[in-house]
């Protein structure tokens, strides 16, 4: 009973937080607003009143619109440009991933070698700029890569100053600016710097916890340090890597910020339409709709690794040599 | 012990200083023969474990040599060595099962497999686990483990075999079981085993030759013989075993005066009238009824009587010292007795900063 009471505060901020605004995200993505059409008419008694469309007579003046529940935008969902939309937020999620996964880990390795001095210090200054604000991140990058930024100001001076290097550069065709920023490129590289400590961060907890007693034994029964790195270090680090996939490739699919400012509008994902269908365009109830549909493909893909996770325990139990 | 030409392994003048100013090992020199059972005994901290780790690799030695089969090993890392460890706390890979942990070493080398699985086999039987091939380690005891560890080792064919402190995490029985089960299996290898404890029980039990350290340096080095009947220090005679050591006078050789009383004993050549220490086995102790009427030995007063199971331990006040006496024959408290010595059951040592009357109050 006692128990309970505890977890009273938090049951509440459950059900107000997340499970009704997710009711209500449903709720909204399963219905549509129609327009109700209706006429004035006056009545015998000279009084004035209402013809709907279906031939009823109210005396009250109708609501302009109607909530209904239908299917319909989902079926405008599945259209070609929202799905092509879902496909790039997609890759641009996975290949962030990746590169976050191939920055992070050899990070995570040294950073918990043996002979690795101060640890915590450089861990530290890999989290310190997330505690700027993330908008102040993603700007000082664009006036970095903008046209008349710091990288392309750099680069003419280099032109101005060698023009071996200039005359290279003419001839491969790249022009007087070089344009960095509104590309896919320039979003994933946002989305990369943004998230790369979540990639980080939870391998490096793992690999830290792993018993350095057993890498030692390994060594001793013959293990060049690459096989340890094989048979010990990677199979006990893969649930921080899984880990840290998700919490790069969740927000990535997600967001709508970074395409905004890197990609200029001109890349838009999954995630501006949304924000889009609450904002300019005002209709809730499709971005409602589209809001569970990134849902369903997060919960897809989380699935997805939980399974790889089992999997993976499953044939470490049955392997047979 | 060990000539040049049976020499496994010939530690030389092995020194370990850590953070520049703790001495771990100051200078170390041991030669260790074929099929020997050597063991590091030691109190914590004494170098034992750094001396071990140091041979197998995981630590670098500030100066000095390790001489396997002639050649100098301190430049090899641990997999180029052929030499294995079981480790303290055994370290077997969880995720995989007894057989594959104990395959570990020879699927690295890429052997056939079948081959290998008749081997495992056949390892797991030498420490007696047959049959445990698919078990999972995290549902084995520890003892079970310790043989799983030890036949992951042996299945290298190591030339030699280092175990540090493995049956540190046993309970007594299991413990004394595997000191039997560990002496068999390196008498059945033919492998050459150094063993690391701080267990003087353990050390006596299985070894060869005892090395007893201390502060990074061997006290003492002999057969468990030796180091028990003839401590070379005070500090041996009291780590090996309970024992009575007194403060005495060598008067001159094969006469030793303590407890107010001149003995005759088998030491000689310490000088005469040198202060020196006298070990005396509780056992060697021979308690006599005042009634005896001895002439010219010290008399004690029985202060406490303790049945220990296969004899009394008891506590005999002579003069300003007591002894620590066993006997099947028990002697109630407030007894008068007389005290007696055979001359072969004194042990001479000479003074050492562990000596009784040099000690820092509180450190015994």
């Amino acid at each position: 009973m006692k128990k309970k009471a505890l977890s009273l505060p938090f049951v509440l901020w459950a059900v107000f937080f997340i499970v009704l605004p997710l009711l209500l995200i449903a709720w909204y993505g399963v219905t549509v607003e129609e327009t109700v059409q209706f006429e004035q008419v006056q009545m015998e008694d000279g009084s004035i009143a209402y013809r709907l469309e279906d031939g009823t007579v109210t005396s009250e003046e109708p609501w302009a619109k109607k909530v209904v529940i239908s299917l319909s935008n989902f079926k405008r969902m599945l259209e070609p440009t929202y799905l092509k939309l879902l496909g790039r937020s997609l890759r641009v999620a996975l290949v962030t991933t990746l590169i976050c996964l191939l920055l992070g880990y050899p990070v995570a390795l040294i950073l918990t070698g043996k002979d690795f001095k101060h640890p915590t210090l450089w861990l530290m200054l890999i989290i310190l700029p997330m505690w700027m604000n993330f908008l102040l991140r993603t700007y000082s990058w664009m006036s970095i890569l903008e046209n008349s930024g710091i990288l392309n100001s750099w680069i003419s001076s280099l032109r101005e100053a060698w023009p071996a290097f200039d005359g290279w550069l003419t001839s491969m065709g790249v022009g007087k600016k070089i344009i960095f920023l509104y590309n896919e490129n320039a979003v994933v590289l946002g989305m990369v710097y943004n998230y790369v400590s979540f990639m980080i961060m939870p391998i490096y907890t793992v690999i830290e916890k792993i018993d350095k007693s057993l890498l030692e034994a390994a060594s001793d029964l013959g293990a060049t340090p690459g096989q340890s790195f094989l048979k010990v270090t990677l199979p006990y680090s893969l649930p921080g890597v899984l880990e840290g996939i998700t919490m790069v490739f969740v927000p990535a699919v997600t967001t709508f910020v970074i395409s905004q400012l890197m990609g200029g509008g001109k890349v838009p994902l999954i995630g501006d339409i949304i924000q889009n269908q609450f904002g300019k365009s005002s209709d809730w109830h499709f971005g409602a709709t589209l809001s569970l549909l990134v849902m369903v493909v997060v919960l897809a893909f989380m699935g997805m690794l939980r399974k790889i996770d089992k999997d993976e325990d499953e044939e470490r139990e049955v392997r047979i040599i | 012990m060990s000539t040049e030409n049976n020499c496994v392994l010939s530690v030389r003048d092995l020194r370990v200083t850590f953070d520049k100013n703790f001495v771990a090992l100051g200078g170390v020199s041991v030669d260790i023969g074929e099929n020997e059972f050597l063991t590091l005994l030691g109190p914590s901290g004494c170098g034992k474990t750094t001396l071990l780790r140091c041979i197998g690799g995981f630590e670098k030695p500030t100066s000095g040599e390790i001489l396997f089969r002639g050649q100098n090993i301190i430049p090899l890392p641990p997999y180029k060595r052929n030499i294995n460890t079981v480790f303290q706390r055994y370290a077997l890979f969880p995720h995989l099962n007894v057989a594959q942990n104990v395959a570990f070493g020879p699927d690295l080398r890429r052997e056939d497999k079948k081959a290998t699985a008749s081997k495992v086999s056949e390892m797991l039987e030498l420490v007696g686990l047959a049959g445990f091939e698919k078990r999972k380690i995290n549902s084995l005891s520890g003892g079970q483990q310790q043989r799983v560890a030890i036949a992951r080792a042996l299945i290298n064919k190591p030339e030699l075999l280092l175990l540090d402190e493995p049956l540190g995490a046993l309970d007594l029985k299991l413990r004394r079981e595997m000191q039997l089960e560990l002496k068999r299996i390196q008498k059945e290898s033919g492998i050459t085993f150094i063993f690391v404890t701080h267990d003087q029980e353990e050390a006596l039990t299985m070894s060869d030759r005892v090395a007893v350290m201390r502060a990074g340096h061997i006290l003492q080095l002999g057969s468990p013989e030796d180091i028990y009947n003839e401590p070379k220090s005070a500090f041996v005679a009291d780590f090996i075993g309970a024992s009575n050591i007194l403060p005495s006078t060598m008067v001159r050789d094969q006469l030793v005066h303590f407890l107010g009383y001149d003995f005759p004993c088998v030491d000689g050549g310490f000088g005469e009238n040198v202060p020196v220490d006298v070990v005396l086995r509780p056992e060697d102790v021979k308690l006599k009824p005042i009634s005896s009427g001895l002439q010219g030995v010290p008399e004690g007063v029985v202060e406490s009587l303790l049945f220990k199971g296969v004899h009394y331990e008891m506590k005999v006040r002579s003069g300003d010292q007591v002894l620590l006496v066993h006997s099947t024959h028990a002697r109630p408290v407030g007894t008068q007795v007389y005290l007696t010595l055979a001359p072969e059951d004194i042990q001479v040592m000479e003074k050492s900063d562990f000596s009784p009357d040099r000690r820092v109050k509180g450190e015994a």
